[in-house]
């Protein structure tokens, strides 16, 4: 409770209400597109949606994740306002770590979620390295913190996409546009990926009453 | 006179501006008006009296006991409003209900709802609330306001809380900040900043006078507007009066400016006319006298 | 309490000279609180410390007490300067009635004459 009214204190009121509606809708047309593939035999229809839908899961889910921590982070800059109302409350600091905490672990879910459907449910890697790029921009945002973060987060999403195109060039496999990795490769990035967000953590919770108080 | 807070060599520096030292005594009781030009550092020191930053030397105490602002005890006591920008910009005012309802336990939610409606913006029941960046300075100023009145505290920090609103209006939160001190009957005092003293004059029982970082002048205003006169004669007579004056305003004409009381006699010697100043008169005299004395 | 906000006397002073008029004409008894600090300043909208002034003036000059923690009461008045303020008010109304009379031709003795049958009414 003092986690979830401490993020509550950076997003404002209707967080519980946006967080659940997004994650629903999303749900949703997963859902549906799972069922339409299962009741219409149509090999076009088929190919649109396999490509169609691990994209836009993947896109969610890489948006999910640093949206949520990010909403966090604006509350500490000097520039944006709410800056003074969030530094004259007591224990501002508390709640900063608090919130990014939380918000952290709420976009856990609908990633994990997102990781877990496209693995199995569609079979698409282009999921997997989607979520492990969520994942990993998150982990930049913990890191860093708002201010440098969205030119590290296009850079590493930049190098992430040319590694995959160079991979899927190199083993010449044009298959369907997207190329696959073998899965002990696949398995050492998530690992890699994960252990360097469990670090971000870390350093976040150990930062943050003084990035609190650091000015501008 | 009982103090609310006191300040010691209270210095902030940046790169182009230093505030202070600043040594500060707000009498308990009553209302403190901050005075001061654009950039005279009146915004820094609230900041750092209310903790948004923080000094680099010098030290606060607040109501006679507290040195730490980050206690949660005394933030719970003084009702803090920054100037502009006090709120998220997307927020509207359930959230700003709810998060002040997070932080301060004597945050009264229905008070808030009826202090909106009062000042006329939206509170948290109003259909299609806008969001504070859909809405005027002035708006966003009594949101704010509400905000802090719908608290229970000992000591309000209001930085240019009228600039940013109309005469009607300034004139409702003059007579709100003088019913915060009845019902304090002397226990609660407020802190109020301005660049433009004339519209709250009324609402002010001490001031202090800012310039370039710097605290000039600080006393009851009773008590200044009898140190101090306006002198008033023609140009003829200004080389005989102009040493004695702190403030000089010469045309072909005539000349004026901010003299001590004190020498009112001689003045009067001289032919010219000397007048009991009002505060805006004694702001502008002491800015002015401030700025020549660069 | 009637105050003029930009006139030459200074808020304080007509403060004063009217609480002093009320306490002088008895409309203020002894033993009376006067209106608290601030809560008189809220009423005439106008600063905490310039009623506080006129506070201070009426007690410096011996007409009303400070009380900790209840504001200000009139003090007892000195009944020799009362019947003297008393007096001197007669007097001055008297003054106004010859004044009249003469105006209006009526002569000393009519004018006792007139006093006599008032006070025995």
């Amino acid at each position: 409770m003092k986690y979830f009214n401490s993020y509550k204190l950076f997003y404002g009121k209707d967080f519980i209400k946006q967080y659940f509606a997004l994650s629903a809708l999303n749900m949703a047309v997963i859902l549906i597109t799972g069922l339409l593939m299962f009741l219409i035999n149509n090999e076009g229809f088929h190919g649109f949606m396999t490509g169609f839908i691990p994209l836009v899961c993947g896109a969610f889910a890489m948006g999910f994740g640093f949206g949520l921590v990010n909403s966090v982070f604006i509350g500490n800059l000097p520039a944006n306002p709410g800056y003074k109302f969030f530094h004259s409350v007591a224990g501002g600091a508390e709640h900063f770590k608090r919130a990014i905490l939380f918000s952290n672990i709420m976009s856990l879910f609908p990633i994990a979620l997102y990781g877990a459907v496209g693995g199995l449910v569609f079979r698409h890697y282009i999921i997997v390295v989607m979520t492990v790029t969520g994942l990993f921009m998150m982990a930049i945002t913990n890191i860093t913190s708002h201010m440098t973060s969205p030119w590290i987060r296009i850079g590493s999403f930049c190098v992430i996409g040319f590694a995959y195109g160079f991979y899927a060039g190199v083993n010449g496999d044009e298959e369907e546009g997207v190329a696959v990795l073998p899965l002990n490769a696949t398995i050492m990035i998530c690992a890699a990926v994960l252990v360097f967000y469990i670090v971000s953590l870390i350093v976040v919770t150990t930062t943050a009453e003084k990035r609190w108080s650091k000015e501008g | 006179m009982d103090t609310i807070l006191t300040s010691k060599g209270l210095t902030k520096k940046y790169s182009k501006f230093t505030l202070g030292g600043i040594d500060l005594e707000l009498p308990k009781g009553f209302a403190t008006a901050l005075i001061g030009a654009n950039g005279a550092g009146k915004t820094t020191l609230i900041d750092v009296l209310c903790g948004v930053i923080h000094a680099n030397a010098g030290e606060v105490t607040y109501f006679g006991e507290y040195k730490d602002i980050d206690s949660a005890a005394l933030r719970e006591r003084i009702g803090y409003c920054a100037a502009q920008g006090f709120f998220p910009a997307a927020w509207k005012a359930k959230d700003i209900a709810e998060a002040m309802s997070v932080v301060y336990e004597k945050f009264d939610r229905e008070r808030f709802n009826k202090l909106c409606q009062e000042l006329e913006v939206d509170d948290e029941n109003t259909k299609k609330a806008k969001p504070m960046y859909k809405q005027s300075d002035g708006n966003r100023m009594r949101t704010a306001l509400a905000a802090v009145f719908a608290r229970e505290t000992d000591l309000l920090i209001l930085d240019e809380p009228g600039s940013s609103l109309d005469p009607l209006m300034r004139d409702r939160l003059c007579d709100r900040m003088r019913g915060y001190l009845d019902d304090g009957d002397g226990e609660k005092s407020i802190l109020f900043s301005t660049h433009n003293i004339a519209d709250m004059e009324n609402a002010a029982d001490y001031a202090v006078f800012m310039d370039k970082g710097q605290i000039i002048e600080q006393g009851f205003v009773e008590d200044l507007k009898e140190k101090y006169v306006i002198v008033r004669g023609d140009a003829a007579d200004y080389d005989n009066a102009r040493a004695l004056m702190l403030s000089h305003n010469v045309n072909k004409t005539v000349f004026e400016g901010l003299a001590l009381a004190a020498h009112k006699n001689r003045f009067e010697a001289e032919g010219a006319v000397c007048e009991r100043p009002t505060l805006q008169q004694l702001s502008i005299g002491m800015l002015k006298y401030a700025e020549e004395r660069r | 309490m009637r105050i003029l906000q930009n006139s030459d006397v200074p808020i304080y002073k007509q403060i004063a000279t009217q609480f002093k008029d009320d306490i002088m004409s008895g409309a203020i008894a002894e033993g009376e609180y006067l209106p608290s600090i601030r809560g008189l300043a809220k009423d005439l909208k106008i600063s905490v410390i310039t009623t506080m002034k006129a506070y201070e003036q009426l007690s410096d000059e011996g007409l009303i007490a400070p009380v900790q923690g209840k504001g200000y009461i009139v003090n007892p008045q000195d009944r020799e300067m009362v019947r003297e303020q008393h007096l001197r008010l007669l007097e001055q109304h008297l003054q106004n009635a010859m004044e009249s009379a003469k105006l209006a031709g009526v002569s000393r003795e009519e004018l006792i004459k007139m006093i006599t049958v008032l006070y025995e009414i």
